[in-house]
């Protein structure tokens, strides 16, 4: 990877980063803010969100609202612009920092910690450091055929790329959040995105290649989709046993048709099963077709009982969401488009919020979500979007 | 078969994402007499739009404009050696990229098919490129639309360097520059210097069209018309 940081590759049990007394007291000071807003409301976060996840009362809807890393960072240095994207990725303090800063200075729910990699260079493929984003792949994914997965490894993400560096960040929420207390008033959610369908598209076969495949090379896309599986479990796993309390997987259904893709289903449902057995988990879900995926998930137990608890949506019908999360007693929360938050007006941003609230509120594992909170997003269409979701979702 | 059928099931075939019955009519469309420049843009192209506008309505998947415009872009690169050597040229040049600090081209390469469905030759330069490499581009290819694209949204305001760049050159007034990318706006648009903005590629090609056509004033006139 070009632009790696020095400790990339170094395995989890073999990183240290140590606190100064100086960051030792802002993450305390962090703590205590997140304390303070906590205890301004009836529940606690934790309460509210394992409420929502059994169908029970809550005081007000549970706030889903992913802001992801480079807003945690563009919280941390007041909108400098100044830290970047990139910095995050290289050094996992900031990103505990900026996370911990932007649930104090928001008062949220919960953390949504993000992953700062997606294998792009794991499977073979090269990748570059990126100053606004994750770092990205360059030139063509690795795997043409069948015969280039000959000595292709699933990576292990306790030791390869900068796995660790975002595993140690997660683990030391948990101890941060323990050690002051926060571990009792709110879950640490954390992201495994992406799903073993993005993967294989994305950074083993390529787009094009993988769709033709699916229709001509169907081995090819099983193959992959097999390693990108069980690299999917090992990462969830690896997230849990460093005290993931929440897991959510970005998931691709909706960006290709159901007809003639039927076989994918049962990826998610193996992956439901092994991290949904676990902790809570949910799919996240950002495109319209994804509804057309929801029966043969449901049906084939990538969601419901067992397994996934059910997903995320946007940029989609919210109430063809909520109706079926409802029909069948699964998680759902609906955010409007990033892109309305990103360029408001606030007055939009706050009908959106309502519109979904009124509806979902009957709905008794419904949440209101705020995503994807972009670089860019002003602070005030923020504020905004999490004191409409926090009023309109009051009961 | 009859050539409008051929024609017809080109758009048929590509509607379908059979590249290997793209492929196939293309050889059958040669032999018929049909000229590339027909295969393009009276089989292929229609067939395409269909797909652009399904997706804008939410009834084709995004997946399905990707590979219908990889068809396209390949199916192109056949034909274009074909088209040169009977001394003729596809339509105006787009130049388009992605701009620097941004690696993201799968809305590039879906709106550079759409262009070329439309008939418009297109120089794609690549991801992460600077400035001057869309205006040694513009000036190489003799290109009258510029398009750039960015992603991520901290680099959308790079879009205005790149704009500055043309008007530096002293190219600008001659081409028509167009900006996309995810949370792209007109008050984005209008903000980097650009003369329109794609809010998908159906969407940038329908506003090149109407700039040229002058149902669309360039930045440049809309700022006189508003006394800017």
């Amino acid at each position: 990877m070009e632009g790696a940081p020095e400790w990339y590759g170094t395995p989890l049990d073999q990183l240290e980063f140590e606190w100064s007394p100086e960051e030792k007291l802002e993450l305390e000071r962090y703590c205590q803010k997140i304390l303070k807003n906590v205890a301004e409301e009836e529940m606690t976060p934790r309460q509210r969100c394992e409420a929502t996840m059994a169908g029970k009362t809550r005081d007000r809807l549970l706030i889903e609202a992913l802001y992801f890393n480079p807003y945690a960072v563009r919280t941390l240095d007041s909108g400098a612009d100044a830290l970047k994207p990139i910095d995050v990725c290289r050094y996992p303090k900031l990103l505990v920092k900026g996370h911990l800063a932007t649930l104090a200075r928001f008062a949220l729910d919960f953390p949504t910690l993000y992953p700062i990699s997606y294998t792009q260079e794991l499977w073979g493929g090269k990748s570059k450091m990126l100053e606004y984003g994750n770092p990205c792949m360059i030139g063509d994914p690795p795997i043409k055929s069948v015969a280039d997965l000959e000595g292709v490894e699933i990576p292990d993400p306790r030791k390869d790329g900068l796995y660790p560096g975002y595993l140690w960040a997660c683990r030391e929420m948990k101890r941060i959040f323990t050690e002051y207390g926060v571990d009792k008033v709110m879950p640490l959610w954390v992201s495994i995105c992406v799903d073993p369908l993005g993967t294989a598209m994305m950074f083993m076969v390529g787009w094009t290649r993988f769709m033709i495949a699916a229709r001509k090379d169907l081995e090819l896309c099983r193959r992959t989709m097999n390693l990108a599986t069980e690299w999917t479990i090992r990462f969830g796993q690896a997230v849990v046993d460093v005290g993931a309390d929440c897991v959510m997987m970005c998931a691709y259904p909706g960006i290709i048709p159901i007809k003639d893709n039927e076989w994918m289903v049962e990826y998610y449902t193996k992956i439901g099963k092994v991290l949904g057995s676990q902790v809570p988990f949910w799919y996240a879900l950002t495109f319209e077709l994804a509804l057309t995926w929801f029966p043969l998930m449901y049906e084939k137990e990538a969601v419901g009982p067992g397994s996934s608890r059910g997903w995320f949506c946007t940029e989609m019908d919210y109430r063809k969401a909520i109706d079926f999360s409802q029909e069948h007693d699964l998680y759902c929360s609906c955010a409007p488009s990033d892109k309305i938050l990103l360029n408001g007006p606030i007055s939009a941003i706050e009908e959106e919020i309502e519109r979904r609230c009124e509806y979902g509120k009957s709905h008794s594992k419904f949440a209101i979500g705020i995503a994807a909170v972009d670089y860019l997003t002003p602070q005030a269409n923020f504020e905004a979007a999490i004191a409409a979701a926090k009023r309109y979702g009051e009961f | 078969m009859s050539r409008e059928e051929i024609l017809e099931r080109l758009k048929g075939a590509i509607t379908e994402l059979d590249d290997e019955a793209v492929n196939r009519l293309v050889k059958e469309g040669l032999q018929a007499r049909l000229s590339p420049l027909e295969i393009i843009t009276e089989g292929l192209s229609p067939g395409l739009t269909l797909i652009g506008e399904g997706y804008e309505r939410s009834q084709r998947f995004m997946v399905d404009l990707v590979v219908a415009g990889e068809i396209m872009i390949d199916v192109v690169g056949i034909l274009r050696p074909i088209i040169e050597a009977s001394g003729k040229q596809l339509g105006e040049t787009m130049v388009i990229g992605t701009v620097e600090g941004d690696v993201h081209n799968i809305g590039k390469r879906i709106v550079a098919a759409m262009f070329t469905g439309s008939g418009y030759t297109v120089v794609d330069i690549g991801e992460n490129m600077p400035a001057n490499a869309f205006v040694e581009a513009t000036k190489r290819y003799k290109a009258t639309i510029v398009g750039a694209s960015a992603v991520l949204s901290p680099v959308k305001a790079y879009c205005q360097v790149i704009n500055k760049a043309l008007v530096d050159a002293g190219i600008r007034d001659d081409v028509i520059y167009i900006v996309g990318g995810w949370g792209m706006t007109q008050e984005w648009s209008d903000k980097v210097g650009a003369d329109c903005y794609g809010d998908s590629a159906i969407d940038a090609l329908h506003k090149v069209k109407m700039i040229k056509v002058g149902e669309l004033p360039k930045i440049r006139e809309r700022m006189r018309a508003t006394g800017l």
